[in-house]
């Protein structure tokens, strides 16, 4: 079976100026992500791993270079497109979680499908489910606050499912997470990539996190130094 | 949607209760000034719409001085001969002169100070129908020289312990004199509290036997009162060499009124106005704060899906909210202290009572207005909300 590309970065150059001082977060970035893949991105602190991210999930443009989400360049897309993009292709997963802290779990993952209109019955019901999905069934009416770390990122990966994305980004997930906790947010993703065939990207400074990934990219200064395949050592699970 | 930006907005607020408030009070201040201005100064034309009724638009009120203001006891500089004057002027029906001063008034040996008003009783039942006053028990006295009086609706119950009745008797400076009408509520303290004596008794009391405060003159029918008003003055400016005295119609002075009315409530409308922007200032104010403090939140809601217009919708119904908020908080107590000053200004001795009423158009006014203000003060602080780059607002710490 040949995969589709569904994400293709093409020379991607990001130049942050800083005064007058260009700091080149990305430089010349080749890079063909295909569907149901499971990808992690590694690399030293400062390597543009997260500067990546956000081209890949739209929420940044390049300074230089081109980013083709199902063939179409981003550049060229409107903001309430690219917004649409986000909110229905993409879900993001993130190291400070980044949940609404003034809304419910429960509201937290309803507030994507809301902004794609869905209904409010549906969404509901959507939200339970995958509230349900991660385990936090009993949670969904708590505060961001008056959860614990790895509830909250389980919150914000059921947050991540809303709308259905056909691609989870999760920048370092487990960042914030002690590696009992980590681990198991690990399985949540990578479960998703099996059971649900989600198209996976996570960016991660630990190798054996890297491990549940089937390719594996790393970055340094900007530049892609290595990007291999390996099989999958969780199959079996 | 929109219905989730409202919950959304409500929880942010919450979130916030302290500041939220603070903020919501500045619109209470300038919504509540407002509303209790157009309210009592709604209440004062009120007054004069009510007055026009009850007078009718025949009369024309002679005074001494140049100054306009409402007709004041103790004051003199017209005469009988300027009644001839007036008397002679075509198209006038009739005229009546009056004694309009203070006096010692006895009552079951309580002694006050009283308005009293000396009437000839040539004219007055014209006058009563004129002036629309009447005569709730008993009558109006007959003869210029009787020692009668007839009082004043709150005179009765108002200017001594003891309640006034027919046939009761009261010395004023030191002569008795028999109580033998009550008048019905006119409507302003002023008149409602005064004692009607017969012209010669009160010329003896003041003791000036040429001099009057004032002279009404009545228009026939289908004489143009302001035109009038203008040969009457002219007449009189002949015959006294000056013109040291003020002649108006009641047309003209409802007109004045309502022309002085309008301009204080523009003056102090405009200074409630001001307390009004501070408060659409403190929502600014408030609301960049909000915007600084959720920037990486905004960047998460644009990262999972929302778009420029909604990140603007949602901080501009919040600072709707904020408006909406203290404009019906601001409303409530703006109706309430102009029913308060309805209520006690009988007691002021302004000469004349507001007649309050809250118009539910007024209530939907006062909250409409703060809403849209709370949105407008927000739209610069929500365009710059909407405007942040996700990429950059997710990285703000
Ligand atoms: N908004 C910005 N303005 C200027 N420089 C920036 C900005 N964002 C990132 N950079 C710089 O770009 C480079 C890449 O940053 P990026 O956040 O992508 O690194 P990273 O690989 O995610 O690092 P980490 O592992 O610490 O998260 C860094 O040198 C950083 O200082
Ligand atoms: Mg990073």
């Amino acid at each position: 079976m040949v995969a589709k590309t569904i994400i293709e970065l093409k020379d991607v150059w990001k130049i942050y100026k800083m005064g007058k001082v260009e700091v080149p977060a990305l430089q010349g970035v080749n890079l063909k992500i295909k569907r149901r893949e499971f990808l992690a991105i590694m690399g030293p602190s400062g390597s543009g791993k997260s500067t990546l991210m956000y081209m890949v999930g739209a929420l940044d443009t390049p300074t230089k270079g081109s980013i083709l989400l199902d063939n179409k360049d981003i550049a060229k897309m409107s903001e309430s497109k690219l917004a649409q993009i986000r909110g229905r292709k993409i879900g993001f997963v993130f190291q400070r979680f980044n949940l609404i802290p003034s809304l419910t779990a429960l509201e937290n993952v309803i507030l994507p499908m809301a902004f794609q209109k869905v209904s409010e019955e549906k969404r509901n019901k959507k939200a339970k489910e995958y509230l349900e999905l991660v385990g936090l069934k009993e949670r969904m009416s708590h505060k961001p606050t008056e959860l614990s770390g790895g509830e909250r990122q389980r919150v914000s990966i059921a947050r991540a499912l809303s709308n259905d994305p056909e691609v989870i980004l999760a920048d370092e997930p487990t960042g914030n997470l002690d590696s009992k906790t980590g681990d198991h947010i690990m399985k949540l993703l990578v479960d998703l990539h099996v059971k649900k065939k989600k198209t996976i990207i996570v960016v991660t400074h630990d190798a054996d996190i890297a491990n549940y990934a089937d390719r594996k990219i790393v970055l340094k200064d900007g530049k892609v130094l290595k990007d291999g395949r390996h099989h999958k050592i969780y199959a079996a699970e | 949607m929109i219905k989730d930006f409202f919950r959304y907005a409500l929880t942010s607020m919450r979130q916030r209760k302290l500041r939220s408030w603070l903020t919501i009070i500045g619109i209470i201040i300038g919504i509540a000034s407002i509303i209790a201005l157009i309210a009592i100064s709604q209440g004062m034309q009120n007054y004069v719409e009510e007055q026009f009724e009850e007078f009718g638009t025949n009369m024309i009120i002679i005074r001494p001085g140049t100054l306009f203001a409402p007709p004041g006891a103790g004051e003199y500089g017209l005469n009988e001969g300027d009644v001839d004057v007036i008397e002679r002027v075509a198209g006038v029906d009739y005229v009546v002169p009056m004694i309009y001063d203070y006096s010692n008034v006895e009552f079951h040996r309580e002694e006050v100070q009283a308005q009293i008003f000396g009437v000839p009783t040539e004219h007055l039942d014209e006058l009563m129908d004129d002036t629309g006053w009447k005569v709730e028990k008993g009558s109006v006295f007959k003869r210029d020289d009787d020692y009668s009086a007839v009082i004043g609706y709150l005179a009765k119950t108002e200017m001594f312990d003891d309640d006034l009745h027919i046939r009761n008797s009261i010395l004023i400076e030191g002569e008795k004199y028999k109580i033998i009408g009550i008048l019905e509520e006119i409507g302003n303290e002023q008149d409602d509290t005064m004692i009607m004596i017969p012209m010669d008794r009160a010329r003896d009391i003041v003791n000036k036997s040429e001099e009057v405060s004032m002279i009404m003159a009545f228009a026939k029918q289908g004489v143009d009162i302001n035109e009038l008003t203008d040969e009457i003055a002219d007449e009189l400016e002949d015959s006294r060499g000056e013109e040291d005295f003020t002649a108006m119609s009641s047309v003209q002075l409802i007109e004045q009124i309502s022309e002085i009315l309008g301009v204080i409530s523009l003056i102090v409308g405009a200074i409630a106005s001001i307390s009004l922007l501070v408060g659409a200032v403190g929502i600014m104010n408030t609301m960049y704060t909000s915007v600084l403090e959720r920037t990486r939140e905004i960047g998460v809601m644009k990262a999972i899906g929302a778009t420029n217009a909604n990140i603007l919708g949602i901080f501009l119904i919040e600072s709707g909210l904020i408006g909406l908020v203290g404009g019906t908080i601001g409303v409530a107590i703006g109706a309430g202290l102009a029913l308060l000053v309805g209520y006690i200004s009988p007691s002021l001795e302004l000469g004349f009572s507001l007649v309050i009423r809250i118009e539910p158009s007024l209530i939907i006014f006062g909250i409409l207005f703060a809403f849209i203000l709370g949105a407008i003060a927000g739209l610069l602080p929500a365009r710059s909300a909407s405007k942040l780059k996700p990429a950059d607002a997710l990285r703000y710490e």
